[in-house]
């Protein structure tokens, strides 16, 4: 139960952070935007980890309440089998970018990491359908259902903050 | 105006003789619509507008955020690189590896291409690096971020074809560009590339999309998953398909360009080199 939680928790917060990099990515068109980069690292990896805070709360008061733990680890499971091939091939593609000589670096790009920023919602989303079906808890599925909405809405909203600056001059 | 669909940046700025005029924005709705671009056109009714006409600022803005996405495509494409690696053999054929060269990007936007290669030391450092674009907005920024990370490169918001401006000796240039012939309409072609004939540049290399629907596709994912503005969106998925096929620029460029070898490094039709998603004509002097 620990161990898949912890599993979660980390997977939500690399998200968080890489929704947070996207958002920032195509923002000034400097050569050199590590600075850019972190900022929008730490600001995804901040703001999911305060839009769980709701899922995690349910989850808690549930468990501390006489909830069933072994629907939380089932859930926990079937969201997991689902997402982890796809967080796997994500961090291998970023591993990849970052390793490759640049004549092949493009192919990360072109293979993995732009098709798979397009599937992210449904992948999360069917996650979600499972795990909430295979916890069989009504508790568990609206818990799992507000984190996943929380990890879909990290970069809507951090775009909406740029927008709002932008226009704030 | 090039024939069938348009892009929406083309559109939205008009200036004749270094003088910018308005644009109506009903005529720019108007003719979308004519061309059956009904999203566009939608795109083109909600930007902001004073009197009738588009505002200025509005459409500097877009254009500075629109080119800035393209800054950020351009690195996931690899282009800087892709570019210092073609001009390095072009030089070194060319009997330039010891000489002062210049590489001039025509329609360099934010100059990110250029900027990289300063920043990266792509190139050696006897190759100057000139950029040009006929929109000074998009020149101002590609100044104002060289001056921050790559002082040595040079942008001007002028015609760089023209005569006596930024070609002083043509046999020491090497001509670029990237993303930027899409725009160019066919029977324009080989106009554009006589300019490097007339100018007696010792070589040039122009890298644009290669067209086919796996481009078509690529450019869909890469502008949903990357791109913000509707604009952008539009505009990249419209340039893949509008890019001119390989035989059309290499019968262009053999028209135009006299006095010089050319090549168009592309796989066929339904087999793309995976690699080369923007692939270059070239052209070498004699």
């Amino acid at each position: 139960m620990i161990a898949v939680f912890i599993t979660l928790s980390v997977l939500a917060c690399l998200d968080g952070a890489f929704s947070g990099f996207r958002s920032s990515l195509g923002r000034s068109a400097l050569v050199d935007h590590t600075a850019d980069d972190r900022r929008g690292l730490r600001a995804g990896a901040v703001l999911v980890g305060l839009l769980l805070l709701p899922a995690t709360v349910i989850a808690a008061i549930d468990l501390a309440t006489g909830g069933d733990a072994a629907a939380y680890q089932r859930a926990g499971t079937a969201f997991l089998l689902v997402i982890g091939p796809y967080a796997l091939l994500v961090v291998l593609a970023l591993a990849g970018y970052r390793a490759l000589h640049w004549r092949l670096r493009y192919l990360a790009s072109a293979l993995i990491l732009g098709p798979f920023t397009l599937l992210r919602p449904c992948v999360v989303i069917i996650a979600a359908i499972v795990g909430a079906s295979r916890g069989g808890d009504p508790v568990v599925g609206v818990s799992g259902g507000l984190a996943c909405a929380a990890v879909l809405a990290v970069e809507p909203l951090l775009d909406r903050r740029w927008a709002r600056d932008r226009a704030g001059g | 105006m090039r024939e069938g669909p348009l892009e929406i940046t083309d559109l939205l700025w008009h200036a004749e003789d270094g003088i910018r005029s308005p644009v109506r924005q009903a005529d720019v709705v108007r003719l979308l619509r004519e061309r059956g671009q009904r999203r566009a056109a939608r795109i083109v009714a909600a930007l902001p507008s004073s009197g009738g006409d588009l505002d200025q600022d509005a459409v500097d803005a877009l254009g500075l955020r629109v080119h800035r996405e393209l800054s950020r495509l351009g690195e996931e494409l690899q282009l800087a690189h892709r570019v210092a690696a073609t001009v390095e053999q072009l030089i070194a054929r060319r009997g330039l590896a010891e000489r002062p060269v210049r590489l001039l990007d025509v329609g360099c936007g934010l100059g990110h291409v250029l900027r990289t290669i300063a920043v990266h030391r792509l190139l050696p450092a006897h190759v100057e690096l000139v950029g040009a674009d006929l929109n000074p907005v998009l020149i101002a920024e590609a100044e104002h971020l060289a001056a921050r990370e790559a002082p040595g490169v040079r942008f001007a918001a002028v015609d760089a074809f023209e005569p006596g401006t930024l070609v002083t000796d043509g046999s020491e240039t090497v001509v670029v560009s990237t993303g930027v012939l899409h725009h160019v309409a066919p029977e324009e072609l080989a106009t554009f590339f006589s300019a490097h004939t007339a100018l007696g540049v010792a070589a040039f290399a122009h890298w644009d999309i290669a067209p086919c629907r796996w481009s078509t596709l690529g450019a869909w994912v890469f502008h949903r998953a990357r791109m913000r503005e509707a604009v952008s969106r539009h505009d990249g998925v419209l340039s893949a398909r509008r890019a001119h096929a390989g035989a059309t620029l290499l019968r262009a460029a053999v028209e135009g360009a006299d006095g010089y070898d050319i090549t168009v490094d592309e796989g066929g039709r339904w087999h793309p080199r995976a690699l080369d998603v923007l692939r270059p004509i070239v052209g070498i002097r004699r």
